[in-house]
């Protein structure tokens, strides 16, 4: 992972890059899926600055070098996905003292990805996006806050989950004109 | 994304010296430019194409 190298020398310096309790944040996408033999403490070890290491989903927790796990929306179940986070939340309250990120999102449909497979979870006009947040505000609150939430995604448009373009509510308006009165 | 309330992003990064490199520098160039604002690194050697960009609410400081 001579990446973490270039990221520690690219991207550490900056003022502007995230930290928890003074440790530049790291997470990553499928790593344990793809590169199961990655040696995580030898990784480190190759670097000046410790990172905060943030891990994908429940099983985030078992890496020795965890500082916490993120959640992502789940395409293959028949749910829309909103039963795992409520197992997520729970792994993340068990581990109090390491992060959460949470995780909301509209829907999935990567059926026009190069590496799609037809997955689909639906907008559900919108259903889907708030029970992702009904989901966290049934079990954190003001008193005990969720301390981190990814908006999954911004712009990832080619699995149609971008919410820089905004939610599909279903709402239609549809205009008429009936003599001079629009 | 600062005027709709967010706090930052995590990039969807596919290593160095490619287009989603290039476009993490502009992004560290405009977090700097706005103070609060951050950014951090999903490293992802599964896809070579295309960007996503997550973004972040924060309910504790870092």
């Amino acid at each position: 992972m001579s990446e973490l190298q270039y990221i520690e020398h690219t991207y550490f310096p900056s003022p502007a890059y995230m930290t928890i309790q003074g440790q530049p944040v790291v997470t990553n996408f499928n790593v344990d899926l793809s590169y199961p033999s990655v040696d995580w403490n030898a990784t480190t070890a190759a670097l000046n600055t410790h990172p905060s290491f943030i891990f994908q989903n429940n099983s985030g927790f078992t890496h020795v070098l965890t500082d916490g796990i993120y959640s992502w929306v789940m395409p293959t179940t028949t749910d829309y996905g909103v039963g795992y986070p409520a197992s997520f939340y729970d792994a993340g309250m068990s581990h109090a003292s390491e992060q959460t990120v949470g995780a909301t999102y509209k829907g999935f449909n990567d059926t026009l990805a190069a590496w799609g497979s037809n997955r689909i979870v639906g907008q559900q006009c919108d259903q889907t996006w708030l029970q992702t947040f009904s989901k966290l505000n049934g079990m954190y609150n003001a008193g005990k806050p969720l301390p981190y939430l990814q908006l999954v995604t911004w712009n990832d448009y080619v699995e149609a989950r971008e919410i820089e373009a905004g939610t599909d509510d279903c709402v239609t308006i549809l205009a008429s004109v009936a003599v001079n009165a629009l | 994304m600062v005027s709709r309330g967010i706090d930052g992003v995590i990039i969807d990064w596919y290593g160095p010296d490619n287009s989603i490199d290039q476009a993490t520098q502009l992004v560290t160039t405009q977090a700097e430019n706005h103070p609060g604002f951050t950014f951090a690194i999903m490293i992802d050697r599964e896809r070579s194409s295309g960007t996503r960009v997550l973004v972040v609410r924060r309910n504790k400081p870092g």
